[in-house]
């Protein structure tokens, strides 16, 4: 459904030693309908910077992309807005991914008001809120407070609900419990898993957490530096490991788990 | 936010008097229009907390009525420099690019003039007057808006809220004017009381020189 | 073994506009020389204030009663001078973030030589001999170079470890240690583990760590201390805690971590403003009765090594 074409981005500094930093080196993978693929590899190794060019809030340096056929490396006006319906993201940070100066309500009646689902302060508008949140554990109390008067687990959940207005086709979650505590990030992980279930959308699911993405994904994807090093179903990685990092990986993950 | 409403209460009552102070000062401190040769040029005193000029008028209450004019048309440029700074400052901030680098090189032409100078210069190429004032007083002074703005959106803007409003599908300009503008708002009052005083001793500086004001007008400098 | 650190009935509150919070409660624990003692819990369980209060790092809104006897010396009765030659001396803080912890103007090598220097009378060349090796003993295969690099140039691991370096320094007999995996993955989590148990090998040195990593505290700690709403709930030993865990709270915990089946812990912790005089765990427990409701449970000693706060076992 979704796929990604030998993708780079390469960041370009100096002006007199001129250096470049390749942060997604020629990445190539596709994401079926209904499916969650895993990536996982150390902070830095350009993970976020390939999940802000599938949201295309990033400019690729090379490479294609296709959603649903159709090529979308080079969209932009009204067939962007489409796309960008379609393609979703959830960050990291609970912290800052909701804007600290507006009120729950607003900042999930702005996705509804923006992609014109229902107008503005319309019983339609009310309805529809309400119901994104209870779907995602929420209260009506919720709603006339602040990001940060609520704890991380419900902001990450007023996030999801953000996301699920929209119906999107592929979810980005950017490390989406890496913040949480333990008991808080299975209610989010068990949420996600339940409303992908429900909705039927894709997932790429960023992570450092091999625990996570073990029980999270299907597939998994390992980068290191950029590049992938190694892909297949979660048995054959887990089990069968090829390349020197992902071994690593898995021996101090074996380590911590006896 | 309890330390908050204090100081808006305090800042309130003290623009409330000032306001009052500057608006009745012709009312308030009419006497200092007369001139009284016998107590020309005195020290301050009682009487006249400033002192008196070469025509016994007191300065006190002519600072007054002179800081009414000079108060109005300083908030009139910062108002002018604010919104011509904000709006450059936000497009080239967020935008980044080639407008990014153009608008730097504006920002950096403007800045290496000192400011009284450059106004100078074009007051005198336009002609004295209290539009030609405004005129160059905003053409030296947005940069230091722009400047603050600039560096503030492109903060601002890598934040996940930002992006994520992006990826909704939110236009440029509702993510400037919803989610970034409001957020810089916090840094820019500070500077905006600060310039004020900063122009009223710029447009004084000017009048000193003869080029602002008309004959009526000086007469209250 | 010699005990090192002994809190004694602590109790931490700070005064908000809301009323009183009450962030740590009535908590007695021992440190000995050379344990490594992990507090695990979560976010706004009185954890990191625990930590804080032993350092008297606290803002002045907070209220700390109780006693904390280092070395027989009450810490929250020294005064400021006792309190400065103890602290970074004798107990070394390592904070949260490894990222915003060094000075990025400074080489690393200045800055562990300027935490020397304060700690050890010493000249210039020996300070530098000393950082150097302390770098050594914490694997840094060329020690040298790291001493003229700038922080930025290293990885999240190896500015921990340069922190690390700093905290030795003055050799403290007490390393309290906030959150130091935090968003580190698998690989870097092995550096810091092997990092924190050369250092207590070589030094001799008691570690507390502040955690909400379970992995991780198993991983490395010898005794665990399960706080929840400012209490400790279970304490004992790392291997019986999570082999055989008593308190209802530290099985779902447990069972809510990704690879024991993701099992969910409904509801949320209760307010530390207006504490309920019945057991704070009632809300979510699944094994709460009638007695629960009513009375606020003590902390049992189960055997020597484990102790658990719940009525179940009464």
């Amino acid at each position: 459904m979704f796929e990604i074409r030998n993708l780079s981005k390469i960041y370009n500094s100096g002006v007199i030693h001129k250096a470049s930093l390749k942060a997604v080196d020629d990445v190539t993978f596709s994401v079926d309908r209904g499916e969650t693929v895993g990536i996982i590899g150390e902070s830095g190794c350009g993970k976020t910077s390939l999940a802000k060019m599938i949201l295309k809030l990033l400019k690729s340096s090379s490479g294609s992309m296709y959603l649903n056929g159709e090529d979308v490396s080079s969209i932009r006006g009204e067939k962007l807005k489409s796309y960008r319906r379609k393609v979703q993201i959830i960050f990291q940070n609970p912290e800052s991914s909701i804007n600290p100066h507006m009120k729950i309500y607003n900042c999930i009646a702005e996705v509804l008001r923006i992609n014109k689902l229902a107008s503005r302060k319309s019983e339609d508008e009310k309805a529809l809120i309400n119901q994104l949140i209870s779907m995602v554990g929420l209260q009506q109390e919720h709603l006339n407070r602040y990001s940060w008067e609520l704890s991380g687990g419900q902001v990450q959940r007023v996030a999801l609900a953000r996301v699920l207005a929209l119906k999107p086709e592929l979810l980005v979650a950017d490390e989406p419990t890496s913040m949480l505590d333990v008991s808080v990030q299975a209610q989010v992980l068990t949420l996600l898993r339940s409303m992908q279930r429900e909705q039927g959308f894709a997932m790429l699911f960023i992570s450092h957490d091999l625990d996570v993405v073990r029980i999270m994904c299907d597939r998994v994807i390992v980068m290191f530096m950029g590049k992938i090093v190694e892909s297949g179903t979660i048995d054959q990685v887990f089990s069968h490991p090829c390349h020197t990092y992902t071994k690593s990986l898995l021996e101090e993950y074996e380590c911590l788990r006896s | 936010m309890k330390n908050n409403k204090h100081i808006i209460i305090a800042l309130t009552v003290l623009t409330a008097i000032l306001l009052l102070f500057v608006i009745a000062s012709p009312y308030l401190f009419s006497a200092s229009y007369d001139l009284d040769m016998k107590n020309a040029l005195q020290v301050p005193s009682s009487s006249h907390l400033f002192g008196s000029d070469n025509l016994g008028r007191d300065l006190f209450g002519r600072s007054f009525i002179g800081l009414r004019l000079s108060m109005a048309l300083a908030l009139v440029i910062q108002i002018i420099c604010l919104f011509v700074g904000a709006i450059l400052g936000a497009i080239s901030g967020y935008y980044g690019g080639v407008i990014d680098k153009a608008y730097i090189i504006i920002q950096d032409v403007v800045m290496s003039f000192p400011s009284l100078i450059a106004s100078l210069c074009l007051i005198a190429m336009l002609g004295p007057g209290i539009y030609t004032l405004i005129i160059a007083l905003s053409c030296t002074n947005w940069v230091t808006y722009a400047r603050l703005i600039r560096s503030e959106v492109v903060s601002l803007k890598e934040l996940d809220y930002i992006q994520g409003a992006r990826a909704i599908g939110a236009s440029s300009g509702y993510v400037l004017f919803r989610h970034i503008l409001p957020n810089v708002l916090r840094p820019l009052i500070p500077l905006f009381t600060l310039m004020i005083g900063h122009t009223v001793m710029a447009i004084s500086g000017l009048g000193f020189w003869v080029l602002v004001y008309s004959r009526q007008q000086r007469k209250s400098v | 073994m010699e005990k090192l650190l002994e809190i004694k009935n602590l109790c931490t509150h700070f005064d908000s506009r809301n009323g009183c919070v009450n962030a740590v409660c009535n908590v007695n624990m021992d440190i000995y020389r050379g344990q490594i003692i992990g507090l695990i819990g979560e976010t706004g369980c009185g954890k990191s204030v625990l930590g804080q209060s032993v350092l008297r790092l606290l803002p002045k809104n907070a209220c700390i009663t109780g006693k904390i006897l280092f070395e027989g010396k009450d810490i929250l009765k020294m005064s400021v001078k006792e309190l400065r030659a103890v602290r970074g001396h004798k107990i070394a803080f390592i904070c949260q973030n490894p990222a915003e912890a060094l000075n990025p103007l400074m080489k690393n090598g200045t800055q562990i030589m300027e935490s020397v220097r304060i700690n050890q009378a010493l000249s210039k060349k020996e300070c530098r001999k000393t950082s150097i090796d302390l770098l050594s003993v914490l694997g840094f295969s060329e020690p040298k170079a790291i001493m003229h690099q700038f922080p930025n140039e290293l990885s999240g691991g190896m500015k921990q470890r340069v922190l690390a370096a700093m905290g030795m320094s003055g050799y403290p007999s007490l390393l309290i240690a906030d959150e130091p995996t935090k968003g580190l993955d698998a690989i870097k989590r092995g550096q810091v583990i092997a990092t924190i148990r050369k250092f207590t090998e070589t030094t001799g040195c008691a570690v507390l760590i502040i955690t909400h990593d379970l992995k991780f505290a198993s991983a490395i700690c010898d005794t665990i201390a399960v706080m929840y709403a400012g209490e400790i709930a279970e304490m004992g030993d790392a291997k019986t805690l999570f082999n055989d865990p008593k308190h209802p709270y530290l099985m779902s915990l447990i069972k809510s971590q990704p690879c024991e089946g993701l099992n969910v812990l409904n509801g949320t912790v209760c307010s530390l403003i207006d504490l309920p005089s019945n057991c704070r765990f009632f809300d979510r427990c699944s094994y709460a009765t009638g007695v629960c409701q009513d009375q606020h449970p003590n902390l049992l000693t189960l055997n020597e090594e484990h102790r658990v706060r719940c009525l179940k076992y009464v």
